[in-house]
């Protein structure tokens, strides 16, 4: 029990801790791809994958820890992810996201977390419990491209991480421009750590390894998998209402370590402030959360889960999911942000005719 | 002429969408004074001015987890004396203008 609570914590504190200072979104990185023009992050998300496949597979050819990827239930892969999707652009963040931005003191994230919290229960031991099941029962056998195609993972991590390469250095060959930044006020280590903007592609690197971390962190608690947000965010308030003991696991500790290690990030450099949002913000946000738990206990896995650990695994579940997660948060940003501007515009525009 | 944009309290990317919606209304030289509390945009807006030619003239922390950034509209050229016009006419890849 105490080497969950300490390695779990700690693993937790420092996904929070990285992802705060380097502001990795993936939320928002999805939908700049789409409002923006800006693959920025996605290419970070692919770096990130790319690291802990390399780390995680090799780990498992030496025996280390173990893994089996299960069935793939494509039905509730598909409807899940799109409704998480969604689901996080009302949040205004992924569910880590959420988790780090409410150790920054943003009370709409606590909303948006109460929500989600609230549903991957409902839909994990509550009274959806039964459509989560019959949805989820429709599977294809094999969930590992491995397994179906008949090809050994290593070739699909050496392409995959070939393209990496070949993003990152198409990237970095871009002309910089100049990102003004502030002032530092700090020097050596406390200005590294505290106030130094960390490039995206640095972060996504460490939130590899981190990630790679996590496996056997997690499964020398005998928890057999790596990062995962929504199965332990639901145990907390399962924990809270039962007091059965044997719910709490090493993924408890992650999540509330994120929230610690992004408290003590924003803390330190001075970002952290109880905010409270408008009514309507407040509002969207745990209208958010629920799509969110909804979608990610549905779909098994949330931006991370899926995200980031079952594609770096090579499964189809994870890069279906992937795709149609994305497809989700364009859905999403169309009505929430693309819209309400053409709008805006049109009605400015004609508003200058009437008056000429 | 200055004008202000209090965007306190909105979350990402909000900050961004408002600024890009209130530089439009803004002529070349016009600086915009942006507070915001969003820590992500610490990252977005400078990133936005950079990339779109604007001038960061002041940049700094108010408070905790509050922030200002004054943002300086850039001199629009008309068509013929931006360097691409020229380069696209004599098809080469960067028309350098010597003073």
């Amino acid at each position: 029990m105490i080497q969950m609570i300490l390695t779990g914590l700690l693993c937790g504190a420092l996904l929070g801790f990285v992802m705060q200072r380097g502001r990795f979104c993936l939320t928002g990185g999805f939908r700049d791809m789409y409002i923006a023009k800006d693959n920025r992050m996605f290419y970070a998300l692919l770096i990130a994958i790319a690291v802990q496949s390399i780390g995680v597979y090799t780990l498992i050819q030496m025996d280390v820890i173990q893994f089996s990827t299960g069935a793939f239930p494509w039905v509730a892969v598909i409807i899940g992810s799109f409704v998480f999707g969604i689901g996080i652009i009302l949040a205004g963040g992924c569910a880590t996201g959420t988790w780090y931005r409410a150790g920054e003191g943003l009370l709409g994230s606590w909303m948006a977390l109460a929500g989600y919290m609230l549903m991957s229960t409902i839909m994990k031991s509550g009274p959806l419990t039964p459509v989560n099941e019959s949805i989820s029962s429709v599977v294809l056998p094999k969930n590992s491209i491995a397994d179906t195609t008949g090809i050994s993972v290593w070739v699909f991590i050496a392409i995959f991480t070939a393209i990496v390469v070949w993003i990152i250095s198409r990237e970095l060959r871009k002309p910089k421009i100049v990102i003004p930044s502030m002032k530092p006020k700090r020097t050596g280590i406390a200005h590294l750590l505290f106030e130094k903007r960390w490039h995206p592609f640095f972060t996504a690197m460490l939130v590899g390894l981190i990630a790679i971390l996590a496996w056997p962190l997690s499964e020398a608690t005998g928890r057999m998998s790596g990062l995962g947000i929504t199965t332990p965010s639901a145990n907390i308030l399962q924990y809270l209402v039962t007091g059965d003991v044997s719910i709490i696991n090493w993924g408890v500790f992650l999540v509330l370590g994120i929230f610690l290690g992004s408290f003590i990030a924003a803390k330190g450099s001075r970002e952290f402030r109880f905010r409270m949002p408008d009514a309507k913000t407040g509002i969207t946000s745990f209208i958010g959360g629920i799509l969110m738990g909804f979608g990610a206990s549905l779909a098994g896995g949330c931006s991370i889960g899926n995200g980031l650990v079952m594609t770096a695994m090579m499964t189809w579940q994870g890069w279906v999911s992937l795709v149609f997660m994305i497809l989700g948060t364009w859905t999403a940003s169309y009505f929430v942000f693309i819209r309400p501007n053409v709008k805006r515009k049109t009605a400015a525009a004609q508003s200058a005719v009437t008056t000429a | 002429m200055q004008k202000t944009l209090e965007v306190m309290g909105m979350v990402c990317p909000f900050p961004l969408v408002e600024a890009k919606n209130e530089m439009e209304f803004l002529s070349s030289g016009d600086e915009l004074v942006i507070n915001f509390d969003c820590t992500q945009a610490t990252e977005t807006l400078p990133r936005w001015a950079a990339e779109a030619g604007h001038t960061v003239t002041n940049y700094e922390q108010l408070d905790e987890a509050s922030w200002t950034i004054t943002v300086t509209k850039k001199i629009i050229l008309t068509r013929w004396l931006q360097s691409s016009y020229w380069s696209h006419f004599f098809n080469c890849k960067m028309v350098v203008y010597v003073p």
